[in-house]
């Protein structure tokens, strides 16, 4: 979680849609209409790293009766919807990450932060130990031959991977291929 | 009656073994020394190193410090932070080395005047590959530092900067990565001075801003995994934080703050766990990293 990490900015850069509480003048173009103002309630798609700020800061009070909302509110995400949520809990091995999302742990765990989940951080706690073990599963069966293609189901669970797990992949497999070159070869 | 005299056996022991192992060195000495005469004088240093090893086990030897820095080396590799750096042990290190390469130099001078058919080509060669082995640990150590002297460059500014700091930069790093710790966040700022912050408005040009969305200073991953053996206090005794467990097995008694949760490392044992609960120890040699 650094500041020059790669994945870190792709991932900030996904983008989630929001919910505007204010009508806030000159900012239209955020919604594609510049010179605009940009009006109370309109849904736009926002990157999370504009939206995770503007979802903490609060705006002007409006009534003094009510508390200060802020400037945006997030909408859930389709991400993080209890269809993929529920698609997770009956078999996370072969479900097609990469599909949902090609970040999709990281922002996971940043969603789950901004909103005090649980209940999700226990759901992908427990979908990255089920798919970690496939992993290792894959990861480990490799040939000596470098230029060995890996198997068919292998290249299938390569494309449902999001990147965290590729890399997690590619390390493990690495760690496994050096070892054995260095039983066998010396 | 059981009378229980292991205490005097003991004690006993350690007379015998005392002999033993002088008579046991003595008589080596004597070989060597039959064959410094016979064979040249590349044999005393052998024999030196030897009387080293032999004789001093308890206090600082040649052997002990290439076991502390391989410890060392081990550490480093694995740690998320970046440890103190050993400077005594370094220097001797660094001095034996210089000598022994030295030394190299003056043996092979001798392989010149002298009859090749006599002498032994041997030692000679142990002690190169000797000295190259050395040479590695100790490069790939002072680098695996180098490397993290550059991803924490801000960190350790921050550390240098922070006047209530318990650790100073002194400790944590030799003279020499200071200057290279220096210098190198100096070129790098420039750079980014140069090609990008110059652009920026004034409050977005700090290079180690903590206020923003994302924090710029990169701290150690304090959370880390490491494998760990504990490996207990040299002596064996007269340790405060050692306790025993039900089973009558020594262990340390280390607690989880996130889960609240105690957990015995016992005295032998391999483990895996997050960093920052072992830190205390590692720094007082109980475990180590592997």
């Amino acid at each position: 979680m650094g500041y020059y990490d790669v994945d870190e900015i792709l991932a900030a850069g996904t983008k989630f849609s929001c919910k505007f509480n204010y009508d806030i003048p000159g900012l239209g173009y955020l919604e594609g209409n510049p010179g605009r103002q940009l009006n109370k309630n309109a849904k736009i798609e926002l990157p999370l790293w504009l939206a995770s700020v503007l979802a903490i800061v609060t705006g002007d009070q409006e009534h003094d009766d009510e508390e200060a909302l802020p400037f945006v509110q997030f909408l859930s995400p389709e991400m993080f919807s209890s269809k993929v949520v529920n698609a997770i809990k009956s078999d996370a091995p072969t479900l097609d990450v990469h599909s949902i999302s090609g970040q999709f742990y990281t922002l996971g765990i940043k969603w789950a932060t901004l909103f005090s989940d649980v209940e999700l951080a226990g759901v992908i706690n427990k979908m990255l130990l089920e798919r970690a073990l496939e992993i290792n599963r894959h990861a480990s069966s490799v040939s000596v031959d470098a230029g060995v293609a890996p198997s068919d189901s292998t290249g299938t669970l390569l494309m449902t991977l999001d990147e965290f797990e590729k890399k997690l992949y590619k390390e493990t497999h690495d760690t496994y291929r050096d070892a054995k070159l260095w039983l066998s070869r010396r | 009656m059981d009378i229980n005299i292991e205490d005097i056996l003991a004690d006993l022991d350690r007379d015998t073994t005392a002999i033993d192992s002088g008579s046991a060195y003595l008589s080596s000495e004597h070989d060597t020394t039959r064959f410094s005469e016979s064979n040249g004088d590349h044999k005393d240093v052998d024999r030196q190193v030897e009387v080293q090893k032999t004789s001093s086990h308890k206090t600082i030897s040649a052997a002990a410090d290439y076991e502390c820095l391989v410890t060392h080396w081990r550490n480093e590799r694995v740690a998320p932070e970046l440890l103190a750096f050993p400077h005594l042990l370094m220097d001797r290190i660094l001095h034996r080395l210089n000598n022994q390469i030295e030394h190299l130099e003056n043996l092979s001078m001798g392989f010149l005047e002298h009859n090749f058919d006599k002498e032994s080509k041997l030692p000679l060669l142990c002690m190169e590959a000797e000295v190259e082995r050395l040479k590695f640990v100790v490069r790939s150590y002072v680098r695996c530092r180098l490397h993290k002297i550059d991803k924490f460059s801000l960190y350790l500014r921050q550390i240098n900067q922070d006047r209530s700091n318990l650790e100073s930069l002194n400790d944590l790093l030799s003279r020499q990565e200071m200057i290279y710790h220096e210098r190198h966040s100096e070129i790098l700022l420039k750079l980014f001075n140069n090609s990008i912050l110059k652009h920026m408005p004034q409050e977005l040009q700090a290079i180690d801003d903590t206020e923003g969305s994302v924090n710029m200073i990169d701290a150690p991953n304090w959370g880390k995994f490491v494998f760990l053996f504990v490996r207990g206090s040299p002596e064996g005794s007269s340790d405060p934080l050692q306790e025993t467990n039900e089973d009558g097995q020594a262990c340390y008694l280390v607690t989880i703050p996130e889960l609240n949760e105690e957990v015995e490392l016992t005295i032998g044992g391999i483990y895996v766990m997050r960093y920052h609960i072992i830190k205390h120890l590692l720094r007082e040699d109980k475990v180590v990293l592997i």
